[in-house]
């Protein structure tokens, strides 16, 4: 049932329950002043009697005029101590510093001079995704090194599938991080040890990935406080109605973004494992037949008699089945079992709208290419592949402009997020977490120099 | 009845305007009610709750400082005599660890929302849905981090969702 509808039912049903003022308590007075209580006795001290000394005090450290004021110096002394090591001790010793990160989810942390993270912010959708994957993930970061949290976000980008952990090093579509690190006293040096520290445990991971560090020497302290604004907005969703408008608009065009990405990824898979059993059938110079399967890789995974080049096909096709299991949960024991999901899938689904959907992901969907009359044919082969309702009704709610109040929508877009979020961490944490050997320094420099980075 | 209003209104009650008091109950009952059965589990201990808590309203409302927080001074009143009630049944032996689900003779969203989200939850979709807090201000009533509460708010309307599949 919609939420919107759930709480309607809610609030009907408190309606009939919720009991109405009773006349007990119509009657109760109301008492507007503080009752009158009884005068405290007034306290009269019972005269002391003089001190042996001079003036009237019968301390014994006190009790003299010859040490009261040395005293009291002192016990200034240790005050002013007191406070200045307070104070010495809560000051930045480096100043404040911004930390971005960029790997595609973008995530900003603001820094104390000791380089540990006191403010956490998503910089865009892809950022969401990666901070709310888990509870507690965003929070948990607060209070950590500058490089212990930057290393959590790159191996939640993993986990997330923004990071591709099943590259081998390839020239083309490695991954990529880049850290920028903002603030007046911005060292150089502390960039790179974040940078590497990155690398070190991705190659530790087997994961390639080549991180860049850039150092930006300028007064954060503006930053850091917009920093906290925007904080306040993504959590509250509080501002002007336009601006707010204008931001929904965004964030809903952007997880449209994920989702398609994620829709693609699923199709592509399909498509990969029904050409690589085409190879497999050509290499052995069989054909692919539903029910005497003697050419796929159902047929030859792990027979002796297979060729080097049966061998290697079989090896990649079970490298994207796995992904496919784990990425959609979907995996067949037979070449038949996987053409029937196969027909299945593809009867839902045009080429023609798939490549079409792949431009619009390539040119990032906005209002100029998604929204409005003239794009209605895109959206329906959109939601047609992607199939994500509650998308489809923000989309419907933001065109139609028929959403009761923007916090409703917030709300919609929020729980979209959460849930993508929460739904790809569990499906890419479990790729990420399969057993990879650690990539070697020669490995890594061969990368490197692939790359052009060397 | 936005935050200013409420407080506009019980400062009159403060003042002794017992028609302000008929107002304000009118205004927050729902509200009240609601939390205090999202705390008790039963409509009448959170009955009860609900008429303590009014009453404690009307004998204490010289204490509440105009321009404060009405809606706040008014949760804690309820919230401490709910949490009072829960102290009592545990010490009868009468709570097991958890709440088992209510009747559904209360409705049937209602029950839902009881026995499928846990305390914190239901806590936080009732000072959202019906008290207007936002995510931040809840963070600061509950004292826990604001992504823990916006996470907790996803993950409670996720379950609510479900409702019609199990009704």
């Amino acid at each position: 049932m919609d939420r919107k509808d759930f709480f309607k039912r809610l609030d009907g049903e408190l309606d009939a329950i919720t009991p109405p003022l009773s006349e007990t308590l119509k009657a109760e007075p109301i008492v507007s002043a503080s009752p009158e209580r009884e005068p405290v006795p007034e306290y009269k001290a019972e005269p002391v009697p003089a001190a042996a000394g001079a003036g009237g005090h019968s301390g014994r450290f006190f009790g003299t005029a010859r040490w009261r004021v040395p005293a009291i110096v002192l016990a200034c002394v240790l005050l002013c101590g007191l406070v200045l090591g307070v104070l010495f001790a809560a000051l930045p010793r480096g100043g404040v510093s911004v930390l971005r990160l960029d790997i595609n989810p973008s995530v900003g942390f603001v820094l104390d001079g000791s380089q540990k993270v006191t403010g956490v912010i998503s910089l865009n959708a892809d950022g969401d995704t990666v901070l709310l994957s888990e509870e507690g993930f965003f929070d948990s970061l607060i209070g950590t090194s500058a490089e212990e949290a930057a290393i959590a976000v790159t191996d939640r980008a993993a986990q997330t599938g923004y990071l591709d952990v099943t590259d081998t090093g390839s020239a083309e579509g490695y991954n990529e991080v880049t850290l920028t690190l903002t603030g007046a006293n911005a060292s150089a040096e502390t960039a790179s040890e974040i940078s590497t520290a990155i690398t070190e445990h991705s190659r530790s991971l087997g994961i390639y990935l080549y991180a860049e560090a850039e150092t930006v020497k300028t007064d954060v302290s503006d930053r850091a406080e917009s920093y906290a604004e925007e904080q306040a907005l993504y959590y509250e969703r509080i501002g002007e109605a336009a601006a707010l408008e204008a931001y929904a608009e965004r964030r809903a065009y952007d997880c449209a973004e994920v989702l398609l990405a994620d829709a693609l990824a699923k199709y592509d898979l399909y498509v990969r494992i029904r050409e690589l059993n085409g190879q497999i059938a050509e290499a052995c110079g069989g054909s692919l037949s539903l029910l005497f399967d003697t050419a796929s890789y159902w047929y030859w995974r792990g027979r002796e008699d297979a060729s080097e080049e049966v061998a290697a096909l079989c090896a990649e096709t079970e490298r994207t089945l796995a992904q496919m299991r784990l990425l959609f949960g979907l995996e067949w024991d037979s070449y038949f079992a996987f053409e029937t999901s196969y027909g299945a899938y593809m009867l839902t689904v045009s080429e023609a709208d798939v490549a079409e959907l792949r431009v619009l992901l390539e040119e990032g969907i906005g209002a100029e290419n998604f929204g409005g009359t003239e794009h209605f044919s895109l959206r329906l082969k959109y939601y047609n592949f992607v199939g994500n309702d509650l998308l489809q009704t923000i989309f419907s709610e933001l065109f139609d402009g028929v959403t009761d109040t923007l916090e409703e929508l917030f709300e919609s877009i929020s729980s979209l997020v959460t849930s993508e979020a929460q739904a790809l961490y569990l499906r890419y944490s479990a790729l990420f977490s399969l057993p990879r050997e650690a990539i070697g320094e020669a490995e890594y420099a061969a990368f490197l120099a692939r790359i052009g980075k060397q | 009845m936005d935050a200013k209003e409420l407080d506009a209104l019980l400062a009159r009650v403060a003042e002794g305007d017992n028609d302000a008091f008929g107002k304000f109950y009118a205004a927050t009952a729902k509200g009240v009610f609601s939390f205090a059965y999202s705390y008790l589990g039963n409509r009448e201990d959170a009955e009860d709750v609900m008429q303590s808590a009014y009453l404690t309203v009307k004998r204490r409302a010289y204490t509440y400082k105009k321009g404060t927080n009405a809606r706040a001074w008014l949760l804690q009143i309820v919230k401490n005599l709910a949490l009072d009630e829960l102290r009592r049944r545990k010490r009868r032996g009468e709570m097991p660890e958890n709440m088992p689900a209510p009747p559904a003779a209360d409705g049937a969203a209602l029950s839902y929302m009881l026995s499928s989200l846990n305390e914190t939850e239901r806590e936080i979709v009732v000072l959202h849905v019906y008290w207007g807090y936002k995510h931040r201000e809840i963070a600061r009533l509950l004292d826990m981090p604001a992504g823990t509460v916006s996470w907790k708010y996803a993950a409670a309307l996720k379950k609510l969702e479900k409702f019609g599949e199990v009704e």
